[in-house]
């Protein structure tokens, strides 16, 4: 399992990447990270919703309430025009920023 | 499955309780009994679920922050409510309506007076235009003090608010620059209703100067203006006083316990103003006016009146500082 201080600026990305592929709520939003990461990264319940708060405040996703499922009523997250905008901007940070870790950590492929 | 629920009671334990922070709370249990039923479904026993569902849990100061609430001591928050941002809109909206209702009483009032000096100024050629007269009075009074009464009841639902609560940082910051956007309406409301009371005195001085309408009349179109005006100061006075009350009862929830001794003593003050000094006023003007009829003017007594509140609470204030 990675520890989350290395991944800690990468969260907001995450459930903006996920976002893109539909509306969708907590619970399926970490399962998805856990399954696509094949158990690799579980992303933790409050950095999840620090990460709403944030993403919210900052006008790149709406929520709204779900219909009530299994007794429960959920709170459902969709992504802004302004989060795609912002998604894409963090996309091509991560290109860069792959390659200079890449550079200065990988070092075996040369 | 409860215990999962009381490890969430126990993280939210003292955070206080807002439409926000509810539905959060909600959120991330179903999110646990989610994790907690798939995992069992995937062969967990009961105890792996519970401990790999808290373990996933994480780190609740984390989450406050973001979400620029502080924990509390346990006690401040079941001394004091907590207001959300709903709450307080309604409060607002309920002030304005009231402050709008009064203004409608009082034109209510206004009006039968009007009726009747309307009624006498035509006595010659109506008959029983006396009777009339009365009636109109009396059936406007009835409409007017009906509206006072309601909304004196009203008033006591809305009790709460003028004690300190609890209010989030952020919720105060929206309100304080609301309250900034509506000053111009204020000023605006104020100028006009002043406007309009001075106004006023045309129609008298209409009467009192040319043949062109009886001074009867002209003092009765006098009332309805000022019955107007007065409905411009009460209802945008209503909502500016709303801002001002959620500006000084919100209190941030660290500080709330130590403002709120000083808000005591500022009662007492309030109170003597509000029971004793504002009636007197109102006993001054009637008499006043019905002795010497000076009702063109003499209004004035409430702007002089309203200006020397604050000086007699600011001074009530200062003494409390010594």
């Amino acid at each position: 399992m990675i520890s989350s201080d290395v991944i800690r600026g990468y969260n907001d990305t995450f459930l903006l990447s996920l976002l893109t592929k539909g509306d969708s709520y907590g619970y399926d939003l970490s399962r998805q990270i856990r399954e696509l990461t094949d158990d690799a990264y579980i992303i933790k319940e409050t950095t999840m919703y620090s990460a709403f708060a944030r993403l919210k405040k900052n006008g790149y996703i709406t929520s709204y309430p779900g219909t009530v499922t299994q007794g429960k009523k959920r709170t459902y997250y969709s992504i802004t025009e302004n989060g795609r905008n912002y998604l894409k901007e963090k996309r091509q940070e991560w290109r860069i920023t792959k390659e200079v870790v890449d550079k200065l950590v990988g070092g075996d492929n040369k | 499955m409860n215990t999962i629920r009381e490890y969430i009671e126990q993280m939210f334990k003292g955070v206080p309780v807002t439409e926000e922070t509810v539905q959060l709370k909600a959120d991330i249990l179903g999110n646990l009994e989610d994790k907690y039923t798939a995992l069992k479904e995937s062969g967990a026993s009961e105890h792996e679920a519970i401990v790999t569902v808290i373990a996933e849990f994480g780190d609740i100061d984390e989450l406050l922050e973001e979400f620029g609430v502080s924990r509390v001591n346990e006690q401040v928050t079941k001394n004091y409510e907590t207001m959300s941002e709903s709450d307080l809109r309604q409060y607002i909206q309920a002030k304005g309506k009231m402050g709008w209702n009064i203004g409608l009483g009082v034109l209510a009032c206004l009006t039968g007076v009007a009726g009747l000096l309307l009624f006498l100024a035509f006595q010659s050629v109506l008959s029983g235009a006396l009777y009339i007269g009365l009636l109109f009075l009396v059936g406007f009074s009835v409409i007017g003090i009906g509206l006072f009464i309601i909304e004196g009841m009203k008033a006591g639902e809305l009790e709460r608010f003028s004690s300190p609560y609890i209010i989030l940082p952020g919720d105060k910051e929206q309100f304080i620059s609301e309250q900034k956007d509506y000053k111009r309406s204020f000023i605006f409301s104020i100028v006009a209703g002043v406007s309009l009371c001075i106004m006023s005195i045309t129609p008298i001085l209409v009467g009192a100067l040319t043949a062109v309408l009886p001074i009867l009349v002209g003092v009765a179109f006098s009332l309805l203006l000022i019955g107007v005006g007065i409905i411009f100061f009460t209802y945008s006075g209503n909502i500016w006083s709303a801002y001002e009350s959620i500006k000084h009862n919100g209190k941030y929830v660290e500080v709330i316990e130590k403002e709120t001794v000083k808000h005591k003593r500022n009662k007492k003050v309030d109170y003597v103003i509000d029971e004793i000094y504002w009636p007197i006023i109102v006993v001054i003007y009637f008499v006043f006016s019905f002795t010497q009829g000076t009702w063109a003017w003499s209004w004035i007594i409430f702007i002089l009146a309203g200006a020397l509140e604050s000086t007699i609470k600011s001074l009530a204030g200062s003494w409390d500082k010594d």
